[in-house]
Formats: structure tokens, C-alpha cells, sequence
């Protein structure tokens, strides 16, 4: 991840909840930020797809795939797994957001030089930040820290803040929220305050 | 040429000599999975077999569907089967961007 990214992510969170007229600490729908930024968002049969690809997209296949950006000029649009929990959607479509928002370049697939089928590059780096990204849409610091000093469990807040558990405990673990508080707390038994 | 070159040695075992690879995903290779490009050219190596990937094309928005069924992150191996229908899907989700003028009307 290069070098200030976490700190440009968090300030990511704030100015697009500003822009939506949203407080520091609100909940941060996926839909609503796809309309704000204006990607169109789409599932399987609402873009026309038929009964049989549905039958395996949907169905066996359903585990192996979340959600794929393309692009048609140049314009972004997003097509996404309607059948896991709402909360994965949410993580799935910020995760896409994420992506675009920092501008990645499209995963290329290579095709020919000694190949015998198409290979797809993956980019580790852009992944890692597309996680961060979509992680700290979702719960910036700020909010994390005045929901974790309220006391709320990792079941809460990903109730709260519409996300899944793994990722409220990954944002409460990671975000530097938890050694804060726990600094936090040990000043105040060493100094005898409440 | 994979299942050949293991012979009959394990899939773990080979899997850790190649490195960074999981039995299992080695496993769906080996039946026809398509794994992404660090897999493969960790494979390669391990085959000993020579690749010329410097100079290959990439897929941008102009690649066909069924080169970029690889833009799905959630596996790094796909089942034939569930490559056709993301493939599928691409082709109609371009279909659908079109109609809707995505990415030539301002409003969309």
C-alpha cells in the first residue's frame, strides 16, 4: 500500500459523506454512494441475463463470484451478486467503489505470447487498497472510535454501519482504534480516573 | 502436462514445491481450471516450460467477453462451467451499458 493511503482513505470517507450531506459517523449505504457517484449498479436479471446463466450464476456458482467493474467508454458500471447477505453486497459494491475511486487500472488479461488461454493479471497492491478502501468507507476512524467507546460489539456495529462482521472486527482491529483505546484505558487506571 | 509431470506424487506435496499454491487449487488446474497469471507462471517455472509475457496484449474495454471473465477476484480458479455464464454475463452486461448509454449520456 503506498505510502499515505490509510490516511487519504479515511479523509476519502469523510468528503464523500460531506458531499452527500451525511454526519462524520453516519451510515453509508452502498446504493447511495453508487447514485452520488453516479455508477449504475446492476444484478444479473435486472440486465437481462437468461434463465440458463442465471441458473449457474445464481446457483452452484453462486460462492464464486461477488462483483465485477466494467468499463464502456471509459464510464464505469457495476454488476454484482444479488444472493449473498446484504451486508456482503455492501462490502462487495464499496469494494468496487473503492476501485474506482483510486483510479485503478482495469485487471488486464493476457492473451497469446506462448499462453493457452487467456490469463488474467492480478494486482495484489490494488487489491489491498481496494480492501482498505471500501473498509474505511464504511467505518472511518472517527466513527469507529466513538462506536467502540460506546461499547458496541463487532455484531453491533456491523449492524449499525450496514457492513459485515469480519470487516467491523478488521476495521476495529486494523484502524488503530482498539491500541488507542487501550492506551486510553491504561492512562486513566494509572492516574486513578474513572 | 501438469498431472503428467506430478506423476504420482501428491498434490500437496507438489503444490508446496511450486510455492504459494494450494493443493486444491492445483487440483482444479489440473481439470481444467484457468488460474490467474502469478499462478501460472509460477507452474511454468516449476514445468520448466519458457514464457514470452512482456510482449502480450491486455484486455481493456475493447476485449471481447470471453477474455474478460478473468475480472471476477472472488476465485483465483473457475469451474468451465461458471466461466461460461460470467462470460455470458459480460457480453450482456454490455449489452445492457449500450441501451442505457452509459459512458455517452451525461444524465447516466
Amino acid at each position: 500500500m503506498k505510502h499515505g493511503f490509510k490516511t487519504w482513505a479515511e479523509k476519502e470517507a469523510l468528503r464523500l459523506r460531506s458531499e452527500m450531506q451525511l454526519s462524520e459517523d453516519a451510515t453509508l449505504p452502498a446504493r447511495g454512494l453508487a447514485q452520488h457517484l453516479k455508477i449504475e449498479i446492476a444484478t444479473p436479471p435486472e440486465i437481462g441475463v437468461d434463465e440458463k446463466t442465471l441458473g449457474v450464476l445464481l446457483g452452484p456458482g453462486t460462492s464464486r463470484w461477488s462483483a465485477v467493474t466494467l468499463y464502456l467508454h471509459k464510464t464505469p458500471f457495476v454488476v454484482f451478486n444479488p444472493t449473498h447477505s446484504e451486508q456482503r453486497q455492501e462490502s462487495d459494491l464499496m469494494h468496487e467503489f473503492a476501485h474506482i475511486l483510486c483510479k485503478h487500472s482495469p485487471t488486464k488479461v493476457l492473451v497469446g505470447g506462448g499462453f493457452p488461454f487467456p490469463i488474467r493479471e492480478y494486482n495484489k497492491d490494488q487489491e489491498e487498497e481496494a480492501d482498505w478502501l471500501g473498509a474505511t468507507l464504511k467505518l472511518p476512524r472517527n466513527a469507529l472510535l466513538s462506536a467502540v467507546k460506546k461499547g458496541l460489539t463487532d455484531e453491533e456495529l456491523a449492524e449499525q454501519f450496514k457492513c459485515s462482521v469480519p470487516l467491523a472486527r478488521m476495521r476495529r482491529n486494523r484502524s488503530g482504534v482498539k491500541m488507542q483505546l487501550q492506551r486510553l484505558q491504561a492512562l486513566k487506571a494509572n492516574r486513578g480516573w474513572n | 502436462m501438469l498431472r503428467a509431470r506430478r506423476g504420482t506424487r501428491g498434490l500437496r506435496s507438489v503444490a508446496q514445491e511450486i510455492g504459494e499454491i494450494s493443493a486444491s487449487t492445483l487440483s482444479r488446474i489440473e481439470q481444467g481450471g484457468v488460474p490467474d497469471l502469478e499462478t501460472y507462471l509460477r507452474i511454468t517455472k516449476w514445468l520448466g516450460i519458457q514464457t514470452e509475457h512482456q510482449g502480450l496484449s491486455g484486455a481493456g474495454e475493447t476485449a471481447t467477453p470471453e477474455l474478460i471473465e478473468a475480472h471476477f477476484r472472488a476465485e483465483k480458479v473457475l469451474p468451465p462451467d461458471t466461466i461460461q455464464a460470467l462470460s455470458d454475463m459480460i457480453r450482456q452486461a454490455y449489452k445492457w451499458a449500450e441501451n442505457r448509454g452509459i459512458g455517452t449520456n451525461p444524465s447516466k
